[in-house]
């Protein structure tokens, strides 16, 4: 039985799936409460959409391909939040534009790649087993920079989600922690698309978060118990998709999601709204 | 009395909206420290607008705006606003105490959390409210007139010297509300000023020394007593006007904002 679990820690890319799914886990459940609080899934959605050109043109420059992740996942949360923030259009149709915008820029970019387009694939559906040394100590980095930033201005952020007319009289100011806010979910949806993939990373960041609400209702108490079943479901899908080798992505998403289902039917809170 | 110090408020032909609609138009007034003073007139009348140009939330179009001798929004410290219910996300996971310790923001300053005494101050604040027992309640499992009062204790727990208030006790039972403009007079007589708006015209007759009656311009500033006056009552509500009599306003107006629509109803006599 435990030589089931050590086994797989032995082999060294499967010490840095463990490691970067662990990590990932955490970064998405943390972020993900608040995405889930504040309603921004569909602008979560876009952001890692978006992220798809800035990585097949990382891929044709031959640059960093997670640095091209990130700077186009960035540029869309800061054009999205400046467009809805303009007036005159709705939020989620502004979103729609710019996503369906940047999306197709990327299938184009596709389009000129000549030859193999396996690794942009892994991109796609996400390759936690591919994960190399450097692309680990990139997700460890950004990572705890996310997690960082969120505990410093926790206080801010909770005024300004709960409360945005009566933050920005107290003197916060709240467009620019929109702006931040933003900004961590673009670095969490960039460091997250190595292990489960820019389609399955809106799992990653609603998921969790969405179960935990079903079940605390306590900011402390829906982080710690949202950070839980994130990091688990993390942990075992990789170790299930190890033995069984059913795409690792697809099992930690799918394990979360039953747990979703779970906490939905039988929870204590199904009248209140998530 | 001491000497007579700078108004803490100063508003001079203040015009204000949203987009390219106009909502105020050239209002002019001043509040001095120690008043109690009542903001009155129908939806869309522009108290909200007016409490938020005062806030510093929205600029003026026109005209100058001076709060404690600077412009709006300025001295969060000093200035508590307490915005209406409908602009509160209630789902939000926070309990009575963390609300009313966001009271406590301007003075903690950023990268740190609250210390024993900005807890003990919002305790306090909760007690006054007579809410101190729900203190680790779940924000949106109170009433509409429980929460107000958590609001209340939130701008208490500020310690500012001006208060402004966007309808603080609507929704809050006859008895509590007595209890709240108690507090709120105590406040006043202690040198701060509270500006308050409000649906509830007897309220203002029991309670508030002063009052604006707003239209959308300023339609009459005077002694409470101006609300027993028909005519303008008829200058501020118009059609909403259902009867005078006996010196006692009687009026049909919709609590809840929005379009006017006819039919609403809540009499307050």
């Amino acid at each position: 039985m435990l030589s089931l679990l050590l086994d797989p820690l032995t082999l060294g890319f499967m010490q840095r799936a463990l490691l970067a799914a662990t990590l990932v886990g955490l970064v998405t459940a943390v972020t993900g409460v608040y995405v889930v609080l504040r309603g921004l899934g569909f602008l979560g959605d876009a952001v890692s959409h978006a992220a798809f050109p800035g990585v097949v043109a990382a891929f044709l420059l031959g640059a960093q391909v997670t640095l091209g992740a990130l700077v186009a996942a960035l540029g869309t949360a800061a054009l999205i939040g400046w467009v809805s923030q303009r007036g005159g259009i709705r939020s989620d149709t502004a979103i729609g534009v710019i996503f369906a915008g940047m999306f197709a820029l990327g299938v184009l970019l596709l389009g000129t790649v000549r030859g193999y387009t396996g690794d942009l694939m892994s991109f796609l559906f996400g390759n936690v087993l591919a994960v190399a040394p450097s692309d680990l100590a990139i997700i460890a980095a950004l990572g705890v920079l996310v997690l960082l930033v969120m505990f410093a201005v926790r206080k801010e952020l909770v005024f300004a989600s709960f409360d945005p007319l009566g933050a920005r009289a107290a003197g916060l100011p709240v467009r620019a922690l929109d702006y931040l806010l933003l900004a961590l979910l673009a670095v969490t949806i960039t460091v997250s698309i190595q292990v489960v993939g820019i389609i399955l990373v809106m799992a990653m960041l609603l998921t969790p978060a969405a179960t935990a609400r079903q079940l605390a209702d306590r900011l402390s108490s829906l982080v710690a118990l949202a950070v839980a079943i994130s990091v688990g479901s993390a942990l075992v899908g990789l170790y299930l998709s190890y033995y069984t080798n059913w795409a690792s992505g697809a099992t930690i998403v799918l394990l979360q999601t039953a747990l979703f289902l779970l906490a939905l039917t039988f929870g204590p809170r199904r009248s209140l709204r998530a | 009395m001491t000497a007579p110090a700078a108004p803490l408020i100063v508003a001079s032909g203040v015009s204000a909206g949203y987009g390219a609609r106009p909502v105020l138009e050239s209002v002019s007034f001043t509040i001095q420290a120690g008043e109690l003073v009542a903001l009155v007139g129908p939806n869309g009348s522009g108290k909200s607008t007016l409490l938020k140009v005062l806030a510093g939330l929205l600029p003026a179009r026109a005209g100058t705006v001076r709060v404690l001798d600077a412009p709006p929004g300025r001295q969060p410290r000093r200035v508590a606003y307490l915005p209406q219910a409908e602009a509160v996300d209630w789902t939000f996971p926070v309990s009575v105490l963390d609300v009313v310790l966001m009271g406590r923001t301007p003075r903690i300053g950023w990268l740190r959390g609250p210390s024993r005494v900005d807890r003990e101050i919002a305790l306090e604040a909760l007690r006054r409210v007579g809410m101190a027992h729900l203190a680790e309640r779940q924000i949106g499992a109170l009433s509409g007139g429980q929460q107000r009062r958590v609001f209340l204790a939130r701008a208490l727990a500020n310690e500012p010297d001006l208060y402004l208030l966007d309808e603080p006790v609507t929704g809050v039972d006859p008895t509590t509300e007595e209890a709240l403009m108690e507090l709120l007079d105590a406040e006043c007589r202690s040198g701060k000023a509270v500006f308050a708006s409000t649906h509830d015209l007897s309220g203002v007759l029991g309670h508030f020394a002063r009052v604006l009656c707003l239209n959308r311009t300023l339609v009459a500033d005077g002694p409470a007593e101006i609300l027993r006056d028909p005519d303008v009552l008829r200058a501020t509500y118009g059609g909403h006007l259902v009867e005078v009599r006996g010196g006692t306003a009687l009026l049909v107006d919709d609590p809840h904002h929005g379009p006017d629509h006819a039919g609403a109803r809540r009499g307050h006599a």
